[in-house]
């Protein structure tokens, strides 16, 4: 701790570090560059680890495949919708459990119900919610006046289901997370505002929101990398046959998956993957240098 | 401000609490950890809901005014300053919250950060800044849009003892140059006999006494409010099946002569304090603080005689602790112990 930097200080550390780099290496590093020697694989013959052929068509097949291409753009408008609508209502519900304890003690289990519940569980409550003809959703449109909707039949809906039930689906971890960042701030800030004239929603603003930066910045990397690994809530929601009506609802994710599983692409499988989290990456490190800049 | 009362329901933290702070006063709230001060003093400002009474300012029943409303500034015992604004912003925060055009803000700032002495410190972060800057700010926050009343919650106490006096010296300064009518919490009494107008003594959540410095040191309503008000604490000698507690403050003895002595005892103590030296006398069944008097030739282990000075005894009822007005003829009392 006291210590300038020196190599015999770096040396001495190793055999500590080893066993953490070990499970590193082998469970994490390995995998990953693994992975990227798959992705190249032209030809080869994936049982016997035979590689006749490298190469970046891999990568060339994925970019020009109208599928994958379906599959970032869907996976995008998860992230710019699912992100920014998620955390909005997260915090707003949060802030009203905050706010109101005696309230919140009986409200509380609603909101962290979609913690606790597996996706296939919640999908298969969702299913009931969004059906065509039995739907809660569409007899809350009739008593609306509007027309029924195919929520999980038609094409142009299936994107629009697959964002509300995302959003639902994150609600239960963010507000919680919302929830310890309110907590930690000591009431003392909110009393001296008060006394210096700030009404609700100023207090909100110049005080509360700046004091959960932290917070609001973990929620938003863990949000876009979460909407960016959609599967199960695809796979789930839709009875996992296909992804969604006409294929329209399809991720990333969901892409690699069935390159992988369902059609034995390995090679484009690895590609697809490594291309989306590039895309992640990216993504990531402008968050970062966001944050970086307000002062993070 | 024009009367203030508060009271709690069932479990009361503050019962029955009637005074009127006039306007540009000092006023402080002196009594012990736990007594209501603090309670007392967020129940003004709004921030707590009294059960019962309510809080006037200027004649106007506040009691349904919300916090934000009621022109009030307050300096929290921890500063309380917005950690991610910088000094600047902090004070001019209350502006910026009633809209003041920017200029008129700045002027204010300014103003206020030359009078507080921390006109270079305006760009920093609170936590650049020492407790005693931090307080300074604090303070300059509160005062920002003038308001009718300042509350203060314990504000100096978390100085140390040279910055303490420093800064309570140019606040009382401050306060009476602007006439802003204040009212602070404090445990210490020597802060609030040196600063106030007027003291609030309280105890148990009840106040016990409510008059100016010099009156709540020489003339103590009640038992409990000498203890509380002067350091050492007021000796007490009670006699058996008397009605009255005798009570005298360490300053105010006489070295006597057996016969005319009241009370005779040995030193145990002798403290020396810079330009006071105290005395723990042990006396039948009491130990009393003596304040000695630089010709009294003291040793420890000495044998002493002790009088109270003329007119300087204080009676209390020995059953309810209220003062008494007039007790026995002191000459003629030789207090044996109890």
């Amino acid at each position: 701790m006291n210590d300038k930097k020196s190599w015999r200080g770096t040396h001495q550390a190793w055999p500590y570090l080893m066993p953490a780099m070990m499970i590193v290496a082998v469970f994490g590093l390995y995998p990953v560059i693994q992975a990227f020697d798959l992705s190249l694989h032209v030809r080869y013959d994936y049982y016997r680890n035979l590689v006749f052929e490298r190469g970046w068509d891999n990568f060339s097949f994925v970019f020009q495949d109208p599928e994958f291409r379906l599959a970032l753009r869907n996976t995008l408008l998860l992230i710019v919708s699912v992100v920014p609508a998620s955390m909005v209502a997260s915090l707003a519900i949060a802030y009203f459990l905050h706010t109101r304890r005696l309230l919140s003690r009986w409200l509380q289990p609603a909101f962290f119900l979609p913690l606790v519940a597996s996706v296939l569980a919640a999908a298969l409550a969702w299913r009931w919610l969004f059906h065509t003809e039995y739907g809660l959703a569409n007899a809350t449109f009739a008593g609306l006046g509007l027309p029924a909707v195919g929520w999980l039949t038609s094409p142009e809906w299936a994107m629009p289901s697959l964002v509300l039930f995302s959003v639902w689906h994150s609600l239960g971890y963010n507000v919680l997370l919302f929830l310890v960042g309110l907590q930690a701030i000591p009431p003392q800030y909110d009393r001296a505002a008060r006394i210096d004239g700030a009404s609700r929603w100023p207090r909100f603003r110049r005080i509360t929101l700046p004091m959960l930066r932290r917070v609001l910045y973990y929620v938003s990397i863990v949000s876009v990398v979460h909407a960016f690994m959609t599967f199960d809530e695809v796979f789930a929601l839709f009875g996992g046959e296909r992804a969604g009506p006409m294929d329209r609802a399809l991720t990333v994710v969901y892409y690699v998956f069935r390159k992988f599983y369902s059609e034995s692409e390995y090679g484009i499988a690895s590609a697809a993957a490594y291309a989306g989290f590039l895309l992640v990456f990216a993504l990531t490190l402008v968050q970062l240098k966001m944050s970086d800049r307000r002062g993070g | 401000m024009n009367g203030l009362s508060v009271a709690y329901g069932e479990k009361t933290a503050v019962a029955d609490l009637t005074a009127t702070i006039a306007s540009g006063e000092l006023v402080a709230l002196l009594g012990p950890s736990g007594c209501g001060k603090s309670t007392t003093l967020l129940a003004v400002a709004g921030l707590l809901n009294s059960s019962a009474g309510s809080v006037r300012f200027d004649g106007r029943i506040m009691n349904e005014i919300p916090t934000e409303q009621r022109d009030v500034g307050m300096v929290f015992q921890q500063y309380s300053l917005y950690p991610h604004m910088t000094v600047y912003d902090n004070i001019a925060f209350p502006l910026t919250m009633k809209k003041w055009p920017k200029s008129d803000i700045r002027r204010r700032v300014d103003e206020l950060a030359e009078l507080l002495r921390i006109g270079e410190l305006l760009a920093r972060r609170p936590d650049r800044l020492s407790g005693g800057q931090q307080q300074r700010a604090a303070i300059a926050r509160a005062l920002a849009k003038r308001p009718k009343l300042l509350l203060m919650d314990e504000p100096f106490s978390h100085l140390d003892s040279s910055l303490r006096l420093e800064l309570r010296e140019e606040f009382r300064f401050l306060q009476q140059r602007f006439g802003i009518t204040t009212l602070f919490v404090t445990h210490d009494q020597e802060e609030a006999l040196s600063l106030s107008d007027r003291i609030m003594v309280m105890a148990d959540g009840r106040m016990l006494q409510y008059d100016t410095p010099e009156q709540v040191y020489h003339r103590p309503s009640s038992r409990r409010a000498a203890e509380i008000a002067g350091h050492p604490p007021m000796n007490f000698l009670e006699a058996e099946g008397q009605p009255w507690t005798l009570g005298a403050r360490a300053e105010d003895w006489l070295m006597a002569d057996g016969d005319t002595a009241l009370v005779r005892g040995r030193i145990a103590v002798i403290e020396k304090t810079g330009k006071d030296t105290l005395l723990k006398v042990r006396a039948p069944s009491a130990l009393l603080r003596v304040y000695a008097s630089a010709e009294w030739p003291v040793a420890v282990g000495q044998e002493i005689g002790l009088q109270i000075r003329p007119g300087r005894a204080h009676w209390f009822d020995s059953r309810t602790g209220s003062r008494l007005e007039a007790g026995p003829e002191l000459s003629e009392l030789r207090w044996t112990g109890a």
